[in-house]
């Protein structure tokens, strides 16, 4: 089961390749490439030799800026869907294994979360704490646990009903070693499908929510954020707004592809 | 008269939307160590709740099941009719085959693995195929295994819900004379259930006719066969293709 | 436009010959070889044989509807003396449903689970006779009426999921029936039921058969099955007929050695041992090198392993088989 497909390794390795770049590229570009490093008298000048990617209203050099702003978005994405599953999971599980009461308890504290339209959450709890990308995080995988317990508990429902397990309780197994050996295993492959491709859309949802200024605050650097920050220029200077846009559609299509290979690749057997 | 398992006056409903329905309706049994025991019956009689209580997976509303020995030292397994949901997909076959090991004694299957082998090869399994996945495996070569993981512990009894029904005729043979082989070898216990009264006259000593949840007869298999008291019992064998010796 | 059926000058209803039928990659085995057989007319035919020997797949040959991937390689398929083989899906489509029936093996699956049974048997009708909605739906209560269904009131009106398995099976059978094919083709009708039921549901058949003067192609694995309803009968083992013959003929006196053996393995209370056949279903790969049985054979001869075996003929038995070269 470790021999994962190449279609399943070509993404990871594409993720991580920009993962490496967004810390090389500033390393070898040296000075120009400080977030800090303002320099209003080289500001909005078009792609060349020197910046590739022209620079933005702060004299900042786009293309170093783009690839370290890589950073912030893959851990909100990473961070977001860690959450959600660390949360989602326990609870999908227990509803499912346990049934009845507990079940119908679980099930509804989780479908009230649902009823939250996904950004308004974020929005209160910025509110409430003050803008950050750690308070996104929070709050997006606050938003989204629901779906991870719908997943995990309609898995662990089949898995239950299922000849081997009800074998291995003729066996005499008890829960643990049921949910260790039989549940968990049966019922991750699905957890992974959703949740790879999930990080596309959470590191889609934290740049819109850095957008609107309740995510990265400035000076960070994170895709969303640079998106705004050009908002004024890119009429004119058209080459502010393209990288980090360029940058956000990139890394969905690969989660998404990732998400799809998976899925090919455990499908005959869930 | 070694009585390995007896029940007395089981029954047992189920509510389907608010409607009480049931299942048994005082079942009597009694079961002999070493012999065969087929219950026999149409969808709906009863017959796999049956062996559910039997396998402690379920419980009777009233009724008293007594064991040997208080069920001391009594070890009861397993062999049900799907091959294809009967192990974990994502476990290799023989650690699937070591689980019985695995859950009684609380350690990795590894600890396990050379007594896996060894019944496996006594079931017939080449050693290949222990190490690939149960998608990879034929039906037979499945239930083959299936036996190896119920019989590792040494049971006294084994309960059998249509072992074969979902083999080939030719796969089915195999298995049967399996079965058969080791009921031999290991003094064990069968109750099987199925509908296939042909293979249930080559295969048992006592045969217990289910219908609604009623045991309708039950008895020696030759003296059923030969002299069945009820109407459905006639029509069942009629069905089965059992002809009746005058 | 659809061929005006001669229905006189063919003696059989259905005559398939020399078919193949295989992947559409160049190096693979194909799933049917070198298939030859007839039905007569007023005849019940059956096709046995055990999973994966190409019954199904004969079936969906016949009626063109072979998965994707797969195709048909060689061989000439006529329905009544008319050629089928080599007609366009659009012309197909005039025969199947028409002259053509199929009883599918998951009869519960055959029905939409979303519609009453009597709303949807009503349907096809109207669309195979063009029958008004109280014609159509008189029409379909006989037809339940004609297949033994009791409380027909209540089953018209039930959806699939509240009947049983012989209900729902008497329902395809009846909906099949309605359409008033040519051809039935019925692909194990009675697996998935109760023995009682199953042989109620062969009894019905045995009669309607008799009514309707039907030509049915009747594909199962279960030998008691075809000993009850089929004149005459194939056997298949890995895409191929290895045997074929009057049906009470060849289970008294099986010649090729699949056959004996399968009928060997058969639990009966004589017996004092199963004789199961060793092995399993060979996986074919090219180059075929001699008979497909060969490794299972208890009469295998040295020069089985080289070529593949002809058909032998021999007073109305047809096999394929080396141990019968010279009669």
């Amino acid at each position: 089961m470790n021999k994962y497909p190449k279609t399943v390794f070509v993404p990871l390795i594409l993720l991580l390749a920009i993962l490496i770049l967004s810390f090389l590229v500033p390393f070898l570009r040296g000075g120009i490439a400080s977030q800090y490093d303002l320099h209003f008298e080289r500001a909005l000048q078009p792609p060349s030799l020197a910046y590739p990617f022209g620079t933005d209203s702060l004299g900042r050099d786009l293309f170093s800026i783009t690839f370290m702003a890589a950073k912030s978005s893959f851990m909100v994405g990473f961070g977001v869907v860690f959450l959600a599953a660390l949360i989602g999971v326990p609870i999908g599980m227990i509803a499912g294994l346990k049934g009845g009461f507990i079940d119908t308890v679980l099930i509804r504290i989780t479908d009230g979360f649902l009823a939250f339209p996904p950004l308004i959450l974020p929005f209160t709890i910025t509110a409430l704490l003050g803008p950050s990308l750690t308070n996104i995080t929070i709050a997006i995988a606050v938003a989204w646990f629901p779906w991870y317990v719908r997943i995990v508990r309609a898995r662990t429902l089949e898995i239950r009903s299922s000849g081997y397990v009800e074998s291995a309780k003729v066996m005499g197994a008890g829960w643990t070693h049921i949910l260790k050996k039989h549940i968990f295993p049966n019922a991750f492959p699905a957890v992974l499908i959703q949740a790879s491709a999930d990080i596309g859309y959470a590191i889609l949802m934290a740049a819109g929510l850095s957008f609107l200024g309740l995510g990265a605050q400035p000076p960070q650097l994170e895709w969303g954020l640079l998106i705004t920050q050009s908002r004024i220029s890119f009429l004119y200077s058209w080459w502010t707004i393209l990288p980090p846009g360029i940058g956000l559609f990139i890394t969905v299509v690969i989660c998404n592809y990732l998400g799809d290979s998976l899925r090919e690749y455990y499908d005959p057997r869930i | 008269m070694n009585q390995l398992l007896n029940l007395k006056e089981i029954c047992k409903s189920y509510l389907v939307k608010s409607k009480s329905i049931k299942i048994l309706q005082g079942i009597n049994i009694s079961v002999e160590r070493g012999r065969s025991l087929a219950l026999v019956g149409e969808s709906g009689s009863g017959k796999t709740t049956l062996a559910r209580i039997i396998l402690g997976l379920t419980h009777p509303d009233s009724g008293i099941i007594s064991w040997e020995n208080d069920k001391k030292n009594l070890g009861v397994s397993a062999v049900f009719q799907n091959p294809w949901d009967a192990m974990n997909p994502r476990k290799l076959v023989w650690e699937s085959i070591a689980e019985p090991f695995v859950i009684s004694q609380n350690k990795e299957a590894s600890y396990f693995k050379e007594k896996a082998e060894e019944m496996a090869s006594e079931v017939g399994l080449s050693k290949d195929v222990l190490h690939r996945y149960p998608f990879e495996l034929s039906g037979g070569q499945i239930q083959r295994a299936v036996i190896a993981r119920a019989l590792i512990l040494m049971p006294d009894l084994v309960i059998l819900d249509e072992p074969t029904s979902a083999l080939d005729i030719s796969v089915q043979a195999q298995i049967i004379n399996l079965l058969i082989h080791l009921q031999e070898k290991y003094n064990l216990t069968y109750i099987f259930i199925s509908h296939d009264l042909q293979l249930v006259h080559y295969l048992v000593d006592t045969i217990v006719i289910l219908r609604n949840g009623k045991c309708l007869e039950q008895g020696f298999i030759e003296n059923i066969f030969s002299n069945p008291k009820n109407d459905y019992t006639k029509k069942l064998l009629e069905a089965g293709g059992i002809v009746n010796a005058p | 436009m659809t061929p005006e059926y001669d229905q006189s000058q063919s003696p059989n209803i259905l005559d398939v010959t020399d078919l193949s039928v295989g992947p559409t990659s160049e190096n693979t085995v194909d799933i049917i070889r070198d298939l030859n057989f007839s039905i007569n007319k007023g005849a019940t035919f059956g096709i046995i044989g055990e999973t994966g020997c190409g019954k199904t797949m004969t079936a969906k040959a016949i009626m063109n509807l072979l998965p994707l991937g797969i195709q048909k390689k060689t061989g000439e398929i006529f329905l009544d003396g008319i050629p089928i083989h080599t007609l366009p899906m659009k012309e197909m489509r005039n025969i199947l449903g028409k002259k053509i029936a199929f009883i599918p093996q998951n009869s519960a699956g055959a029905l939409n689970p979303l519609y009453k049974v009597g709303p949807q048997f009503e349907f096809v009708l109207k669309w195979r006779f063009g029958l008004q909605f109280s014609q159509a739906k008189r029409t379909a209560k006989e037809w339940f009426e004609k297949v033994k269904l009791e409380n027909i009131e209540r089953i018209y009106e039930s959806y699939p999921c509240q009947l049983s398995g012989g209900q729902l099976q008497r329902i395809t059978i009846a909906l099949a029936l309605s359409l008033e094919p040519t051809l039935l083709i019925a692909d194990e009708p009675t697996t998935a039921l109760d023995s009682i039921t199953r042989k109620e549901i062969l009894t019905l058949l045995t009669s309607l058969k008799k009514e309707y003067n039907l030509n049915l192609l009747l594909i199962t694995h279960d030998v008691s099955v075809v000993q009850k309803i089929c004149d005459r009968v194939a056997v298949m083992y890995a895409g191929e007929i290895v045997e074929c013959g009057l049906t009470e003929d060849l289970l008294k006196n099986p010649k090729h050695p699949y056959l004996t053996g399968l009928l060997n393995a058969l639990p009966s209370p004589n017996k004092k041992r199963l004789e199961h056949l060793t092995g399993s279903v060979p996986t074919l790969q090219l180059p075929l090198n001699g008979c497909t049985f060969f490794q299972r054979c208890k009469d295998k001869m040295d020069h089985c392993n080289t070529n593949p075996p002809p058909v032998y003929t021999t007073r109305n038995r047809e096999i394929r088989c080396f141990l019968y070269e010279n009669n």
